[in-house]
């Protein structure tokens, strides 16, 4: 058998692909290290706000928990990989998470698949603004009821029409 | 320039990095600055790296780690031995392990 020798090899992150449930697990080995994580969102569900693509930042809950209107990473029990989505209630039994831009909500969360709260967003080589807490609960609010679904979309009407005038 | 490194020295894994086995491959993220950033530089090993990177647990000395490897890989024991020091240093300059004794 012939012997290689050791190597390591160095790889940009973006190409190199892992499973849903690898890449959970480094992220949460990294927030469990007190550390911040960034890293590729992929997927609509939290468009306009994070959109496929965007580069985003999720901190470790410091607080211990996370407030309404937050955009959490947690561990969707449906595909044990990690997920994006807002914070939009809470129950004796978990959290109430769902996608601003989902037809449904995850459900109820247990508290400790959730491991951190969204701290930035970069867009085309741009950090951009995080809503302020107000606007956060008001989206929250809007997406638990299921409205902000049909509000984003009448609005990207009118801007469409407003752009094509 | 590259650090001497001895046979009898114990290595660890750094605290500035994290590193995951998955699907049989180690994968390191540097924790520079704070974060982990997975659109940066992520570190993967080779099969020959993965035996080294695994025994690297603070407790074993290289030489016992090229003694283990030696039942594992058909090589003379001199090569071993070189192959191990020669990673040990590279992942020295990259901060990934510490020596610990």
């Amino acid at each position: 058998m012939t012997v290689v020798r050791p190597e390591i090899h160095v790889r940009k992150g973006g190409e190199k692909r892992l499973a849903a449930e690898a890449f959970s697990g480094l992220v949460s080995d990294i927030l469990s290290r007190g550390k911040k994580v960034r890293f590729k969102a992929a997927g609509g569900s939290m468009s306009p706000f994070v959109k496929d693509g965007d580069i985003v930042s999720i901190s470790p809950l410091k607080s211990g928990k996370p407030r309404l209107g937050d955009v959490v990473g947690f561990i969707n029990p449906a595909s044990s990989g990690l997920a994006l989505h807002r914070l939009v209630g809470e129950t004796s039994r978990g959290y109430l998470i769902r996608g601003d831009n989902s037809l449904e909500p995850d459900g109820e969360i247990d508290g400790r698949r959730i491991l951190g709260r969204m701290t930035s967003i970069e867009r085309d080589g741009r950090k951009m603004k995080m809503e302020r807490y107000p606007q956060r609960l008001l989206i929250a609010l809007l997406s638990r009821a299921g409205f902000l679904r049909g509000v984003v979309s009448g609005l990207r009407k009118v801007f469409r029409r407003a752009g094509a005038k | 320039m590259a650090e001497k490194i001895e046979l009898e020295w114990v290595f660890g894994h750094s605290e500035e990095i994290v590193s995951r086995e998955i699907e049989g491959e180690v994968i390191i993220v540097p924790l520079t600055s704070g974060i982990g950033d997975l659109e940066d530089e992520l570190f993967t090993l080779n099969e020959t790296g993965r035996a080294i990177w695994l025994r690297l647990d603070g407790e074993k000395k290289l030489v016992d780690i090229a003694a283990e490897l030696g039942q594992e890989f058909d090589a003379p024991a001199e090569t071993i031995e070189e192959d191990v020091k020669g990673l040990v240093s590279e992942l020295l300059k990259r901060r990934m392990v510490v020596r610990k004794k």
